[in-house]
């Protein structure tokens, strides 16, 4: 994959890390089921029945939606914001790396700074942490736009975002998240997020070793 | 399906970037802050919301991070320059994962338990669209009694209730603080005495007083300031609490009887002339009956010796020396045995009223002061249509029965606080109407007592609303769950009740980390979506009154526009319009602006120090709000409703048997606030379980020893809890103590249900609205909850 590409996947992955609206389902019914296919072909990772099982109940018409919808809603409510028994996979880095399970720890701080160094922030309308799983990977997806990119600052960040934080939190969170879906979709955006990260940790530090 | 290559190239064209990125980011509106080697780069006011005791706090930040909490050195009256172990925790559950963060409603119809509710996250609009559609529903049906409202009787709530128009505001003070409150009312005038003048007191006197060991900061600090101070501390109590292992003298006196002991010293005080002759006469009034009553009934130390397993030389001692060292107070708060405890807690708390009255020890240094509250205007005068006007609540039968209490309905200004420990039975058992919707604020199932049967009754309703900070138990039985602001989110302020020595406001200058809203949005959110818009309150337009109670004009030219002309007496200016949108958003703004300069320059603590006199004191006041003025020993209140006007012994209600021979108390943690902050691990590593603590003779009887479990059976609850033994000579053989603030069941928590912890709770006995009108027509005018009348057995588990 190339830059773009991989901003891409970010932003795919980073979308549908969001709590999954109406807009989801448009997305999916409108290529967005494609385009995830392609996205595992590209990471050779199988999707199993996961997207087949989606593009049938979309299939199935309008009225079958609500409860399409409300299935995927239950399944994020219990895995990233509340649950019984609890939630399963808390999305935040603090909760992984900092050491007392808690959010808002010194890792959110650290990523909080690098959206800054980037000129971004957190949107008032997130309602959320910084160190948010869809923040981190729509912050990559941005660092690999392309746009204000010129002198390599956002390539030097994105190597930083990767390395250094999100394949440390990730893996831990993203095997939670594989174990505990109910939803296939969930468990297959967790492997997808995975092998993304993975790879690129290993492509990086390919390239540290090289200069 | 195809797994195809080329379709995610020709996405990756498109750009997955957009697709989220205006929801979760913006361009930076400032420049990048630098990192810098200091400890912390910013410093935030609180006050903190764990307990009433709303010490003054700096949350000090660093990269967006609070850090640290320390004690905010302005306020004198209540951190006084301390933070307590919960305070500080505070942080703990401010950053906790388990954190309610969005509206979620139920997908799983079915309640209980160990029934997962399939909660969905929701936007603010469809929970108020659904809540006031389904409140209406019932109200259009039943009528607005059939709302139920469990909440604090605070202003913001009383809002939502009032415009609804429900009687049924139910609190848990009965099992808290209603008894002092309702006593200290009728006889002086005002609610129970929160403001104690501890340092200055010479000789210190209590019946179960233990605040000083539930870290309430100014009682901390009082006693301990008074001990340094020479002052003799003595304590009844049948255990040895923190407090009283500090104390000259603990007495460990027989449960429930320290009405005895008390009417003993006031006839001692009498009887020998020590109490305070002048004062008595210029301030008091009953005192010829008074004196003739606790004589004629022969209250004597002997005959209080009978009763109370009390020494009847101590308890003339004590009297003798109670009545010649100034200043002398007896010390009381909330759930000692004056609190709602015994069936004869009533008495108890006018008892101790007389004896602080007879020793001079009210509005006078080293006594009780009345609150030195600012008078902020209530929420009832802002209310979006100026000409909207609350319906009169014609339903006057409460589903908890506290309306048959007349003078606890009278006293609260026809609004009674109601009445956790006979929900369950007025809900239950012939209701007087149907009651078929509710919502609760704050409170978890374990601030009920008996939980069984308050979730069989709550299970009744056809749609229940919870509020709160954490899944706890309520939400579990919630068909929607809302997300309140914890206090660290708030930007509201509040008037200083404890220790107010002199007029306080305290602020908060949080900002919500999700999408949590305080009660003020909630409940216009719930009117509106009831279609009760007019009664929503312009929340805005109160805090512009308050600031300028608080000498800060607020500028806003778009307000003003919606006055109307003059009053010609008073030259007053009324708001006639309802405000649009617009003038809305320019007074939010105007207000804000003036909140951060009131804030800026009072250092996080408005305060009024003018109204205290030189030696940091209030002026005392001479004339009381009771029909005589005066202090009333003898309270024309309780004798006009028909109750005994003087304390008079009653017993308490459980007396052990030999099947239940052990009197049961509770008690607890000085680092745990009830259930509140259960769920913080630190805290919860401290203790992780409840132990049920006795005396090691008994212990032998029953034939435990530390560390084993124990089965603990009350008398007529007929469930059995296991908890281990600890053992301790600090408690009367015949009497077992365990802790408050474990047992929690809710599996939202990842860390409080874990564990082998008991709720004490479940061991109180279901209170039955009719027996307890029975029991208590004489002598109890808020049908005490009698929190610990009960007896247990004990078995090796």
């Amino acid at each position: 994959m190339d830059e773009a590409e991989r901003g891409a996947a970010y932003g795919l992955l980073s979308f549908f890390f969001l709590y999954p609206k109406d807009k989801h389902l448009e997305y999916l019914d409108a290529g967005g089921l494609e385009e995830l296919a392609g996205l595992c072909a590209v990471l050779e990772v199988p999707c199993g029945d996961a997207l087949e099982g989606l593009r049938e109940r979309l299939k199935a018409g309008e009225e079958a939606r609500p409860e399409l919808l409300l299935d995927l809603q239950r399944d994020y409510t219990r895995l990233f914001i509340n649950a019984f028994p609890k939630m399963v996979a808390p999305p935040y880095s603090s909760v992984y790396l900092d050491g007392k399970g808690k959010v808002w720890g010194e890792s959110t701080s650290w990523v909080n700074n690098l959206y800054h160094e980037a000129g971004l922030e957190i949107a008032e309308e997130f309602h959320n942490i910084p160190d948010h799983i869809a923040a981190e990977l729509n912050f990559a997806a941005f660092l690999l736009s392309g746009s204000g990119n010129e002198d390599g600052t956002n390539l030097r960040l994105y190597e930083k975002l990767v390395v250094e934080h999100l394949a440390l939190w990730a893996p831990p969170f993203l095997q939670r998240v594989i174990e505990g879906a109910r939803q296939p979709f969930y468990a297959l955006l967790a492997k997808l997020v995975l092998r993304l990260v993975e790879e690129e940790r290993g492509r990086l530090e390919d390239s540290a070793d090289g200069r | 399906m195809k797994l195809d290559r080329r379709t995610f190239l020709k996405a990756a064209g498109a750009g997955g970037l957009g697709l989220a990125f205006p929801e979760i980011f913006r361009l930076s509106t400032s420049a990048a802050a630098a990192t810098t080697g200091d400890l912390f780069d910013e410093e935030k006011y609180f006050f903190c919301g764990v307990c009433d005791n709303v010490c003054g706090m700096i949350g000090r930040y660093k990269d967006g991070r609070m850090r640290e909490i320390i004690a905010n050195p302005a306020d004198e009256l209540g951190a006084m320059g301390s933070i307590c172990v919960k305070g500080e925790s505070a942080m703990n559950t401010l950053y906790d994962p388990d954190r309610l963060k969005y509206p979620m409603k139920r997908t799983n119809p079915e309640k209980g338990i160990d029934v997962d509710p399939g909660w969905v996250q929701i936007t603010w609009d469809e929970a108020f669209e659904t809540i006031g559609k389904k409140f209406k529903e019932a109200i259009d049906q039943y009528g607005p009694q059939t709302l139920l409202y469990i909440g604090r009787p605070k202003e913001k709530e009383k809002a939502l209730v009032q415009a609804v128009g429900t009687p049924n505001q139910v609190s848990h003070v009965d099992t808290c603080y209603l008894t002092h409150d309702l006593c200290w009312k009728v006889s002086w005038g005002a609610g129970k005495s929160w403001c104690m003048d501890l340092d200055k007191a010479k000789y210190i006197v209590s019946f179960g007083w233990d605040q000083p060991a539930k870290s309430k900061m100014y009682q901390l600090k009082g006693f301990l300031a008074a001990k340094e101070n020479g002052a003799k501390t003595v304590f009844f109590d049948p255990r040895l609490s923190v407090t009283a292992s500090k104390a000259d003298e603990w007495i460990p006196i027989k449960p429930g009887t320290d009405l005895a002991v008390a009417l003993a010293m006031i006839y001692v005080l009498i009887e020998e002339e020590l109490y305070d002759k002048e004062y008595v006469q210029q301030m008091t009034v009953g005192f010829e009956q008074l004196a003739e009553h606790v004589k004629k009934e022969g209250y004597t130390p002997e005959w209080a010796e009978k009763i109370s397993e009390v020494p009847a030389q101590d308890i003339r001692r004590i009297a003798r020396e109670f009545g010649k060292t100034r200043p002398a107070m007896v010390a009381l708060h909330k759930r000692d045995a004056g609190g709602p405890n015994y069936a004869n807690s009533f008495p108890l708390s006018q008892a101790e009223f007389i004896l602080n009255a007879l020793v001079g020890a009210i509005e006078r240094p080293g006594g009780h002061y009345m609150s030195r509250m600012p008078s902020l205007k209530g929420a009832e005068e802002f209310l979006m249509n100026p000409e909207a006007k609350y319906p009169e609540i014609t339903e006057k039968r409460r589903v908890d029965g506290h309306d048959k209490y007349p003078l606890a309905v009278k006293m609260a200004k026809g609004f009674a606080k109601g009445d956790f420990s006979h929900l369950a039975d007025g809900m239950l058992n012939n209701p007087p109407y149907p009651v078929k919707v509710g919502i609760s604020k704050g409170y978890g199932i374990l601030a009920f007592p008996n939980q069984d049967t308050i979730i069989e009754a709550l299970k009744t309703l056809d749609f229940f609303v919870a509020i709160d900070i954490l899944p706890n138990e309520m939400c579990m039985l919630a068909d929607i769950v809302l997300p309140d602001e914890h206090f660290m989110e708030s930007k509201g302020y509040e008037a200083r009740e404890y220790h107010a020595l002199w007029p306080q406001v305290e602020f908060r200058d949080g900002t919500a980390l999700y999408d949590n809203k305080g009660f003020g949005p909630i409940t216009n959110g719930i009117l509106k979506g009831m279609g009760l818009g007019d009664y929503a309150v312009w929340w805005d337009e109160q805090k512009m009154k308050h600031f300028e109670a608080l000498g800060y004009k607020v500028e806003c030219p778009e307000y003003e526009a919606l006055l109307g002309d003059p009053d010609p007496a008073t030259g007053e200016r009324k708001r006639v319009k309802k405000p649009d949108q617009a003038a809305q958003d320019a007074l939010k703004a105007a207000v804000e602006e003036t909140r951060k300069k009131i804030i800026k320059e009072n250092k996080g603590v408005w305060q009024d120090k003018s109204k205290a006199a030189s030696d940091g004191r209030p002026k005392p006041k001479s004339e009381f709000n009771t029909p005589s003025k005066k202090l009333e020993l003898f309270s024309s209140a309780l004798n006009d409703k028909g109750y005994e006007a003087l304390p008079t012994w009653h017993p308490k209600e459980a007396e052990p048997d030999d099947e239940y021979p052990y009197y049961f108390l509770t008690n607890h943690l000085t680092w745990n606030r009830m259930n509140r902050n259960a769920n913080d691990p630190a805290l919860r590593e401290l203790q992780p379980e409840n132990f049920i603590h006795m005396h090691p003779d008994t212990a032998k009887k029953i034939g435990v020893k530390d560390n084993d479990y124990a089965m603990v059976e009350a008398k007529g609850v007929g469930k059995a809890l296991k908890i281990r033994v600890r053992t301790t000579k600090g408690i009367r053989p015949d009497c077992v103590v365990t802790e408050h603030g474990f047992g929690q069941w809710s599996k939202g928590y990842s860390v409080a249900n874990k564990g082998n912890g008991t709720y004490d709770g479940d061991l109180t006995p279901n209170r039955k609205i009719a027996e307890s009108l029975e029991k208590f027509k004489k002598y109890d005018p808020v049908q005490s909850a009698r929190q610990l009348d009960v007896c247990v057995k004990i078995t090796k588990a």
